[in-house]
């Protein structure tokens, strides 16, 4: 599945605490920077990044958090993959419909994090973990 | 309910200098560029921002609308105390936060007393105008002292309230550049520094009568958020406040945390029958909100904070008008 996509740049960090939140966003948003996407870009990568890796910290505890500069039919882009080992999420529809949480949260970052994004994709098993993986797309 | 006039225009210059201060960390930078904005916004033609320092001297440090030699001679003389200047802090002296001493009631062992103060009369050149810089905890850590009205007249309350909020933003800049000086000296032995960092950086700013300005900067993470409500919290019924701004121009996203925690202040705040009105969400957060499909409808916000205290002022009673409309 990922085999059309060429990697040409990539680095992982680790989620253990809320600081890392900070930490991984921050780094993101130099990523993105990097790579000349604009203003609008870079903050809605940075906020969807703030969403994903924060519910690693909340949910699963700790995780790590790959970035990765791609190629793929000619375009570039920002592809960011979170993965934890936690509880992983039972009803994945449910998770993704707007303002549902399970705890006391908005319900929305999952959701917004999508619509923030270019591609989005939610793998998840009940007791084994998640993994979201993300793209944002430079124009052409 | 007392409607009073205000320049318009003024308010808007200083309270913009205001907080472009606020971040910067240099003490000199900070008293310069306020005695330069009085000159240049103000009526007042000249200004000498001093700081307390620590053994009770009052350093003069920023100078506005004087000439190098002035500067230099000012710098030269001795230090004034904050003890010489105690009997100034009189009630009989004060004017909204400042103080007012007409020439004929100053003399060189001390101050005279009991002349009648009437306002609406001409300025002295030799008249003494001081808007003391108090910080977040009441303290003074400075001073400034303003001279040589344009319209050579005496200071009335309404007139002085723009330069009183410049003052107010200015003490809370001094402090804020002290605390990160400080920190800085802990930040080499601390590893603990993080959360510190965090306490020091939020303060809360009385800038008028029930009016309350906390600029938010850096990252708000649960922790942080919680603390600052409760320090809005905390604040607002110690001061009686009607109003509090939440500027956010210093922080960089707002993500369903920040924004949830938004949402809770401003609901603990009207709980204290006080209002919120927050600041400074520039344009690309404003329309990553949208996309997170966060909606943050509900809550007053303003453009900037000028704006939001003029807003503020509206609803604490007091009208902003325009001198040249
Ligand atoms: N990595 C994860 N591991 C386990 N469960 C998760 C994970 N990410 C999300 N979930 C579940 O999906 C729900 C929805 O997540 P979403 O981020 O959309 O909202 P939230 O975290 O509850 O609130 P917020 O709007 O503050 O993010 C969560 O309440 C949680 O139950
Ligand atoms: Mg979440």
């Amino acid at each position: 599945m990922n085999s059309d996509y060429r990697i040409e740049e990539q680095d992982k960090i680790e989620i253990l605490e809320e600081k890392d939140v900070v930490v991984c966003r921050q780094a993101c948003r130099n990523w993105a920077k990097r790579m000349n996407f604009n203003l609008i870009d870079q903050t809605r990568i940075t906020t969807a990044v703030s969403e994903l890796a924060r519910n690693i910290q909340e949910y699963a505890g700790q995780g790590e958090v790959q970035i990765q500069i791609v190629e793929k039919d000619m375009r570039r882009g920002l592809r960011i993959i979170f993965i934890d080992h936690g509880p992983g999420i039972k009803n994945i529809k449910l998770a993704m419909s707007e303002g549902w949480t399970s705890h006391r949260g908005m319900g929305m970052g999952l959701p917004g994090a999508k619509r923030l994004m270019d591609e989005f994709a939610l793998e998840s098993e009940a007791g084994k973990g998640t993994t979201v993986t993300t793209c944002k797309w430079l124009p052409l | 309910m007392n409607h009073s006039i205000i320049d318009y225009k003024e308010l808007r210059a200083l309270i913009s200098v205001g907080t472009s201060i606020i971040q910067e960390t240099n003490l000199e930078t900070i008293c310069q560029r306020v005695a330069e904005a009085v000159v240049k916004y103000s009526k007042f033609q000249r200004s000498v921002v001093s700081i307390l320092e620590p053994d009770g001297t009052l350093r003069r440090v920023g100078f506005g609308g004087l000439t190098d030699e002035q500067i230099t001679k000012l710098k030269q003389m001795k230090r004034s105390t904050m003890e010489e200047k105690k009997n100034i802090f009189s009630d009989k002296f004060r004017v909204g936060q400042s103080y007012y001493i007409p020439h004929d009631q100053v003399s060189l062992e001390g101050l005279k007393s009991e002349k009648e103060y009437s306002p609406n009369h001409e300025w002295h050149p030799d008249d003494f105008l001081f808007i003391p810089l108090y910080s977040i905890g009441g303290e003074i850590v400075g001073m400034v002292s303003i001279d040589d009205p344009v319209d050579g007249r005496r200071p009335t309350e309404e007139g002085l309230l723009p330069l009183e909020m410049l003052a107010n933003q200015t003490a809370a800049s001094i402090e804020n550049s002290r605390n990160t000086k400080k920190l800085q000296e802990m930040l080499v032995k601390l590893r603990e520094q993080q959360k510190v960092v965090m306490e020091l950086s939020t303060p809360v700013i009385r800038i008028w009568e029930r009016i309350l300005v906390l600029p938010l900067i850096g990252t708000v993470d649960s922790s942080r958020a919680m603390q600052i409500m409760e320090n809005i919290l905390i604040r607002i019924s110690e001061t009686e406040s009607a109003v509090v701004i939440i500027d956010i121009t210093g922080v960089p996203i707002i993500d369903t945390l920040v924004a949830s925690h938004l949402i809770k202040t401003v609901a603990a705040v009207k709980l204290l029958g006080a209002d919120t009105i927050i600041t400074g969400i520039n344009p690309e957060v404003a329309q990553t909100l949208v996309h997170l499909g966060v909606d943050l409808k509900e809550i007053t916000t303003k453009a900037n904070l000028s704006k939001g205290i003029e807003a503020a002022l509206d609803i604490t009673g007091l009208t902003v008008t325009s001198k040249d409309s």
